[in-house]
C-alpha cells in the first residue's frame, strides 16, 4: 500500500473515531444536551451539569410550569410542592448548584424570555455577595448556550466531543440506579428540587450526636475579605426586577435562613451594607438570621438550610399558621423599614435558649404482662404497677406520639417531664393488666399492635399454631383515650411455620435477594391496607409506627414516611430522644429503653430521666 | 502546551502545512517561529533564560572562530613559531570554551540544584545551631533545561576541536539550540547530525511523514496505557514503602522500570514523530534496553544521546587524559599491567555515571544511583576475565538461548535495584526500602491481595496485561529482527484499517477526549 494511501486511510479512521466517540455522547447526552435519546434520564444529567440539563428539560417541558425559583443549592430548600400549597399555579425550582447572581440573571432571562412565566421567586444567600461570574469553563460547570448567548455550534460541539468517559459513567450508572437517589441522580425532576428522600430521613435530635455525624460541616474558613461583589449581586437582582416589571413578572426575593458559621464571618458593617444596598433595589423577606440561625440542626451544613426550615420560612411569608416557627422569624424588609429592622436585629441577636422549642423525651418499652414472668418481654401485673407508681410520683406526664407530632410541628407545649410509655405486639394483657393499671394511675400508654394478629386468641392467622392471644378491635376502642393504638406493620412481623406461605416477612426489611420495587410495594401496600383497617375501626389513621426487630434502613424510612406516618420507633437503647419543634426528623428513628420484670424502680426513673 | 494534547496535534498540522507551503529556502524561519511560539506558550521568562543560552553559547563559538582565524593569520606571519603560535591559539580557545562552559553548566546547577543544595546547607548548618542560613532562590525551572544545555555544550567542545564550523547567522544557530520536538525529554541531539536537516528545507515525502505518524502513536499509547496507569501505583508503593512487604517494594520498583520506560521512551518517539513530519530525524534514545546482557549494553541502550553525548565529552577526555595515563603507569608498576590498564577506563566510568546520576536530580539518591550503575560496569571490566573463564568452563557462549535470557533477566534484576535508588525521595527511603526488601520480603504475602494493595484494581492489571504483553511482543519480534513495519505494509488494507482505526478509537476516546473530566460522584457534594 502506498503512503499516501495509508494517510488517506489513517484521515479515515480518525474520522471514524470521532464520530463514534460523539455518537456515543449525543446518544447517550451525559449533560442533556442532545435531548437524552436512549436514557431519558434526566436526574443523571442535571446531577452532572444543572446548568445544561434543567434548561434541556425546560425547553421540552416548561409549558407544564407557570412559576419559577432561582438560586444555588440552599434554594433547593424551597421546595416546588411548598410553594404550590401556597400559591396558585405550577412551580419548578430552577435553582443550580455552585452558582452566582450572574447565573441567576442569565436563568432569570432565558425564563423570561423562553417560557410564559407568572412569578419568579429569587433566593439569595450570604454566598451570593461573596462570588461573582466564577463559573468554570468545564462540561460540568458550562450554562447552556440558550441561557448564555454562546454560540450554540461551538456548544453542541464540545458536548458532542467531550470527554466519553462521562457516556461510559452513565451506562456504567444506569445499571446500577435504583428506586431511591444515589450520588449519581439526585434530582427530582418534575420539580427540579434535589430528591431529598433519603437525605430527609436522617434522624436530627441529639445536639452532640448531630455534631459528631457531621464533622467539619459547620466549620467555615475565615473570610477577610469580606463581602467583595455586594454591588454586583445587588445590580443582578435589579436586572432581574427590570426584566420582571418590563413583563409584568410578579418577583419574589427571599434571602434565606443563614447559620450561624456563615452570619458570623462578617462584621456588622459588612451585613448592614449588603442588606441595605438590596433593600435600596428590592423588598425582600430577610430569613438570614433567625432564632434557627443558631441551632446547626435547622441546616445540613454551614451553607445549607433543611427542608423543613425552607418550609417555616414559605410558612411565614404565606401567614401558614399551622407550621411551627420560632418568635422573630423573618422580617418583609424594605427601603423604609430596613435600617429599623437591622438595629433591632443587631442590638438583640434573636438567639434563644435550647430549652425554648427542644425537649427530651425517653421512651419506655414493655411487650407482655403475666402473673410469672419467663422472659425479658414479659413483665408481672406487680412490678408494671410498681413502675407506674413510681412515674406518677416523681412527676412524669406520659405523653403519647400525637402530643410528640404536636409539639414538633405545631410548636403545641408538651407537659413537663414528658415520658412516652408504650407496648409492644398488641397482646390480650394489654388490655386485661396494663389497662387497669395505667387508668388507676392516670397514665397512658401506646400499644404497636401487629394489624394482622389484632383479636386473635387461640391460633396465628393462617395456621394452627396456639398463638399468645392478642386483644380486639372493640378493646381497642374500649382502651382509648389511655392506650394509644400504633402500628407495628400489619403483616411483617411473622415467622415460618407460624405462618405459611414464601413471603412470611419477619421485619420490614426486603427479604434475601428480593427485588427493591417488589419490596417497595409489598411494604407500601402493607401501611396503606393497616391505615385503612385503623380508619375504618378507630376513624383516623396512623402517626407512629415501631419497627418489627427494631429493624429498618433509610429505604424503609422514606416509604414509611411517604406513606404519612410521622414518627418511627426503633429498639435503639444508645441514644437519647431529643424532639425539635420545626424538625420533623428529630421523631424519626426513635430510641426506646427495654423494660423487663428485673427493673427496678430506680433503674426505671433513671430510664425516664433520660 | 502539553505534548499530549489535541492542541499540541493541531499546532503540529499549522506548522507543517506552513513549512512544506512556503518556498524551500525560507522553510526553516517555520521551524524557528514554531519553536518559539511552543517555548514562549510555556514561559516567556524561561524563553528569556533560554535566549542568554543561545546568545551565550553563539558568541563563545564565534570566539572560537575569531581566534582559530587569528591563529590561522599568526601562522601565516611566523611560520617559524608554528608550534608556540599553535599552542597559544590553543591555550586562547580552550579559555573561551572552559569560560563558556562554566557559565552554561552554571545556569543548570543555578536551577536544576542550587536550591537543593541550599536546602542541604541549611539542615547541616542546623546541626551547629544555625537556623535557615540561606533561603532557597525557587526559580523556576526552564523546560528542557538540561536538554538545551548539553546540546549547546556539545556544540561548543565540537567548534573547539574543530569538528563542526560555527554556525555564523544567529537564528539559524538558535535553530538548533530551541528545536522544539527536543525541548521536552530530548533527545541531546549533535549538531553535525541535526543541524544541515533543520536548515536544508525538506519537502514532504508520504513515506517519512507515514512513518512519522506511526511513530507517534506508538509513543502515546506506551505513554497513556501503560506510563500514566502504572505511575500512581508506583507512587502509592514509594510514598507509603513504610506499609508494604519486600515483595511489594520489588514489585513497585520493577513497575517502575516499566513506567519510567513506557514514558521516556513514549515520548520520546512522540517528539521523533513529530520532528521527523518536517523531515528531520532526531538521535534515536532507546534501543529496546531491557533486552541487554549487560549493564554496559543497557547503558549503550537507554537514554543513548546521554550516553553517547557523557562518552564523547567527559569519559573520553577523561580516560585519555595526563593525569589518568601516569595513574595508569603508576598503578601497572605498582600492582601489574592489568591494574595499570583497568584504571583509568573504571574510573572514567564511575566519574560518567556519577554525573548521569547528578544529571537526574541533586539528590544523594542520585548520586548513590550512579555510583550503582559506574561501580556495577567498572566491576564488570575488573571480573571480566574471570567470568570469561567460568563461561568457559561452563561451556557457555553468547549464542546460547537460556544463558542470553539468564543474562537479560540478571541485567534487568541489576536495573530495578538501581532504580530504588533513582524513584526514592532520599538515599535513606532508597535504603531502608532495600532493606525491607531484603529482610521483610514476606513470601506468604505473594498473593493476588498483594498486586491489588496499591491502587490497581483487577481490571487495571488485565489492561496493564494487555498493553505491557503487546508492547512486549513487539519489541521481542524487532530484537528477533522482524520487519515489523514492512510486514504491517504488505498486511490487506482492511487489516491496515482496521488496526489503524483500533489505535484511532483507543486516542481518540482514552486520550485526546480525555480532559475535563470529573467523576459524577465529586460533581455532587452537597444539597
Amino acid at each position: 500500500m502506498s503512503a499516501k494511501k495509508w494517510l488517506m486511510m489513517l484521515a479515515g479512521a480518525v474520522a471514524l473515531a470521532l464520530a463514534l466517540c460523539a455518537g456515543a455522547n449525543i446518544l447517550i447526552d451525559p449533560f442533556g444536551v442532545f435531548g437524552d435519546p436512549l436514557f431519558d434520564w434526566y436526574s443523571y444529567n442535571e446531577t452532572n451539569n444543572p446548568r445544561t440539563a434543567k434548561i434541556a428539560w425546560l425547553e421540552e417541558n416548561h409549558g407544564a410550569y407557570d412559576s419559577y425559583i432561582i438560586g444555588s443549592s440552599s434554594a433547593a430548600s424551597l421546595e416546588a410542592r411548598t410553594m404550590e400549597k401556597y400559591v396558585e399555579g405550577s412551580w419548578y425550582n430552577l435553582f443550580v448548584y455552585g452558582s452566582d447572581t450572574r447565573d441567576y440573571r442569565d436563568l432569570a432571562a432565558y425564563v423570561l424570555e423562553r417560557c410564559e412565566v407568572k412569578r419568579l421567586v429569587v433566593n439569595l444567600g450570604i454566598n451570593e455577595a461573596n462570588v461573582y461570574d466564577s463559573q468554570e469553563d468545564t462540561l460540568n460547570d458550562r450554562m447552556h448556550c440558550l441561557a448564555s448567548g454562546e454560540n450554540p455550534a461551538l456548544f453542541y460541539l464540545r458536548y458532542a466531543l467531550g470527554n466519553p468517559r462521562y457516556a461510559i459513567d452513565k451506562a456504567a450508572a444506569r445499571l446500577a440506579d435504583t428506586e431511591l437517589p444515589q450520588v449519581f441522580d439526585v434530582f427530582d425532576v418534575p420539580s427540579g428540587c434535589y430528591d431529598k428522600r433519603l437525605r430527609n430521613v436522617e434522624k436530627v435530635g441529639d445536639p452532640e450526636v448531630y455534631a459528631a455525624a457531621n464533622p467539619g460541616s459547620f466549620y467555615m474558613e475565615p473570610d477577610p475579605d469580606g463581602l467583595p461583589y455586594i454591588e454586583a449581586c445587588v445590580q443582578s437582582v435589579a436586572e432581574i426586577r427590570d426584566m420582571c416589571e418590563e413583563r409584568g413578572v410578579e418577583l419574589m426575593v427571599i434571602c434565606s435562613p443563614v447559620s450561624e458559621a456563615q452570619w458570623s464571618l462578617y462584621t456588622e458593617e459588612t451585613l448592614r451594607s449588603y442588606k441595605t444596598a438590596l433593600a435600596r433595589e428590592v423588598d425582600y423577606w430577610d430569613f438570614s438570621c433567625t432564632p434557627v440561625t443558631y441551632d446547626t440542626r435547622y441546616f445540613y451544613d454551614a451553607t445549607h438550610f433543611r427542608t423543613t426550615t425552607g418550609d417555616m420560612a414559605l410558612a411565614e411569608i404565606f401567614g401558614d399558621e399551622t407550621v411551627y416557627r420560632p418568635e422573630r422569624f423573618g422580617m418583609y424588609v424594605t427601603e423604609e423599614n430596613c435600617q429599623e429592622w437591622l438595629d433591632e436585629l443587631f442590638a438583640y441577636p434573636p438567639r434563644l435558649p435550647v430549652s425554648a422549642y427542644s425537649v427530651e423525651t425517653p421512651i419506655l418499652m414493655y411487650h407482655h404482662f403475666t402473673e410469672e414472668p419467663a422472659q425479658d418481654t414479659e413483665v408481672s401485673p406487680e412490678t408494671f404497677a410498681a413502675h407506674m407508681e413510681a412515674l406518677s410520683q416523681a412527676g412524669y406526664c406520659a405523653v403519647s406520639f400525637q402530643e410528640m407530632v404536636d409539639y414538633v410541628y405545631r410548636g403545641a407545649p408538651l407537659p413537663a417531664n414528658p415520658v412516652c410509655i408504650t407496648i409492644d405486639d398488641g397482646y390480650l394483657s394489654n388490655y386485661e393488666i396494663a389497662f387497669p393499671i395505667l387508668q388507676q394511675y392516670g397514665m397512658k400508654a401506646t400499644v404497636f399492635a401487629i394489624g394482622s394478629s389484632i383479636g386473635h386468641t387461640e391460633y396465628y392467622k393462617d395456621t394452627e399454631f396456639p398463638i399468645t392471644p392478642h386483644f380486639s378491635w372493640d378493646q381497642a376502642r374500649e382502651m382509648a383515650g389511655v392506650i394509644d393504638l400504633q402500628s407495628h406493620t400489619y403483616d411483617l412481623h411473622q415467622w415460618a411455620p407460624y405462618e405459611t406461605g414464601d413471603r412470611v416477612r419477619s421485619s420490614i426489611l426486603p427479604l434475601e435477594g428480593e427485588d427493591e420495587e417488589a419490596w417497595a410495594e409489598a411494604v407500601r401496600e402493607d401501611l396503606a391496607y393497616y391505615d385503612d383497617v385503623r380508619r375504618q375501626e378507630l376513624g383516623e389513621g396512623f402517626c407512629a409506627l415501631a419497627y418489627p426487630g427494631g429493624y429498618f434502613s433509610p429505604a424503609a424510612e422514606v416509604l414509611v414516611h411517604q406513606s404519612g406516618i410521622p414518627v418511627t420507633v426503633s429498639i435503639d437503647e444508645d441514644s437519647r430522644n431529643v424532639l425539635v419543634q420545626g424538625l420533623p426528623q428529630s421523631l424519626y428513628a426513635l430510641c426506646r429503653r427495654n423494660v423487663t420484670e428485673r427493673t427496678t424502680v430506680e433503674e426505671l426513673l433513671r430510664m425516664a430521666d433520660g | 502546551m502539553s505534548i499530549n494534547g489535541a492542541g499540541f496535534l493541531l499546532f503540529l498540522a499549522l506548522a507543517a502545512g506552513a513549512y512544506y507551503l512556503l518556498p524551500k529556502k525560507h522553510r526553516w524561519l517555520v521551524l524557528l517561529a514554531a519553536s518559539a511560539f511552543f517555548y514562549l506558550a510555556y514561559s516567556v521568562r524561561a524563553g528569556a533564560y533560554l535566549l542568554a543560552t543561545i546568545t551565550l553559547t553563539f558568541a563563545a563559538a564565534r570566539g572560537m572562530e575569531v581566534l582559530r582565524r587569528r591563529e590561522r593569520e599568526e601562522l601565516d606571519k611566523w611560520p617559524e613559531d608554528r608550534s608556540a603560535v599553535k599552542k597559544r591559539g590553543k591555550r586562547r580557545r580552550r579559555m573561551v570554551l572552559a569560560g563558556a562552559l562554566v557559565l552554561n553548566f552554571a545556569t543548570l546547577a543555578l536551577f536544576k540544584y542550587l536550591d537543593s543544595w541550599l536546602g542541604t546547607a541549611n539542615r547541616l548548618l542546623g546541626l551547629f545551631g544555625v537556623s535557615q542560613a540561606f533561603r532557597p532562590l525557587g526559580l523556576l525551572l526552564p523546560l528542557g533545561i538540561s536538554f538545551y544545555i548539553f546540546q549547546t555544550s556539545g556544540y561548543l567542545i565540537d567548534v573547539y576541536r574543530g569538528r563542526v564550523k560555527p554556525e555564523g547567522n544567529f537564528l539559524k544557530y538558535a535553530l538548533f539550540a530551541c528545536w522544539f520536538p527536543q525541548m521536552i525529554q530530548g533527545p541531546i541531539n549533535r549538531y553535525d547530525k541535526l543541524q544541515p536537516q533543520l536548515l536544508r528545507g525538506n519537502d514532504p515525502d508520504p513515506v517519512k511523514i507515514k512513518r512519522a505518524i506511526q511513530l507517534m502513536i506508538w509513543g502515546v499509547l506506551k505513554k497513556a496505557f501503560l506510563a500514566d496507569p502504572l505511575a500512581e501505583a508506583v507512587a502509592e508503593l514509594f510514598d507509603n514503602f513504610t506499609q508494604y512487604q519486600g515483595a511489594s517494594l520489588l514489585l513497585g520498583s520493577a513497575l517502575y522500570c516499566v513506567q519510567l520506560y513506557a514514558d521516556f521512551s513514549g515520548g520520546t518517539d512522540l517528539v521523533r514523530g513529530a520532528s521527523a513530519l518536517f523531515g528531520v530525524d532526531m538521535a534515536e534514545n532507546f534501543h529496546r534496553p531491557y533486552f541487554a546482557r549487560s549493564m554496559d549494553e543497557f547503558w549503550r541502550r537507554w537514554h543513548m544521546s546521554l550516553g553517547e553525548w557523557m562518552k564523547d565529552y567527559l569519559f573520553y577526555p577523561l580516560a585519555l587524559s595526563g593525569p589518568m595515563s601516569r595513574l595508569g603507569k603508576r598503578l601497572r608498576t605498582r600492582f601489574g599491567p592489568q591494574a595499570g590498564k583497568l584504571a583509568a577506563p573504571c574510573l572514567s566510568t564511575v566519574v560518567v555515571f556519577l554525573m548521569v546520576g547528578l544529571w537526574q536530580g541533586p539528590g544523594m539518591s542520585n548520586i548513590a544511583y550512579g555510583l550503582w550503575n559506574g561501580g556495577l560496569m567498572s566491576l564488570a571490566m575488573i571480573f571480566a576475565p574471570w567470568f570469561l573463564k567460568v563461561n568457559q568452563r561452563l561451556d557457555l557462549d553468547g549464542e546460547n538461548l537460556p544463558f542470553r535470557v539468564f543474562q537479560s533477566l540478571r541485567t534487568c534484576g541489576l536495573v530495578v535495584v538501581g532504580r530504588y535508588f533513582s524513584r526514592a525521595d532520599s538515599l535513606m527511603q532508597a535504603l531502608r526500602m532495600l532493606k525491607r526488601t531484603v529482610f521483610h520480603f514476606g513470601w506468604g504475602s505473594l498473593g493476588a491481595e498483594t498486586f491489588l494493595s496499591f491502587g490497581l484494581t483487577g481490571t487495571d492489571w488485565l489492561r496493564l496485561g494487555l498493553a505491557g504483553g503487546t508492547l512486549l511482543a513487539v519489541e521481542l519480534l524487532l530484537e528477533k529482527g522482524v520487519p515489523l513495519r514492512e510486514r504491517l505494509d504488505q498486511r490487506p488494507a482492511w487489516v491496515q484499517f482496521a488496526l489503524l482505526f483500533g489505535a484511532a478509537l483507543l486516542l481518540t476516546a482514552f486520550v485526546y477526549l480525555n480532559t475535563d473530566y470529573t467523576a459524577i460522584m465529586y460533581v455532587y457534594e452537597n444539597v
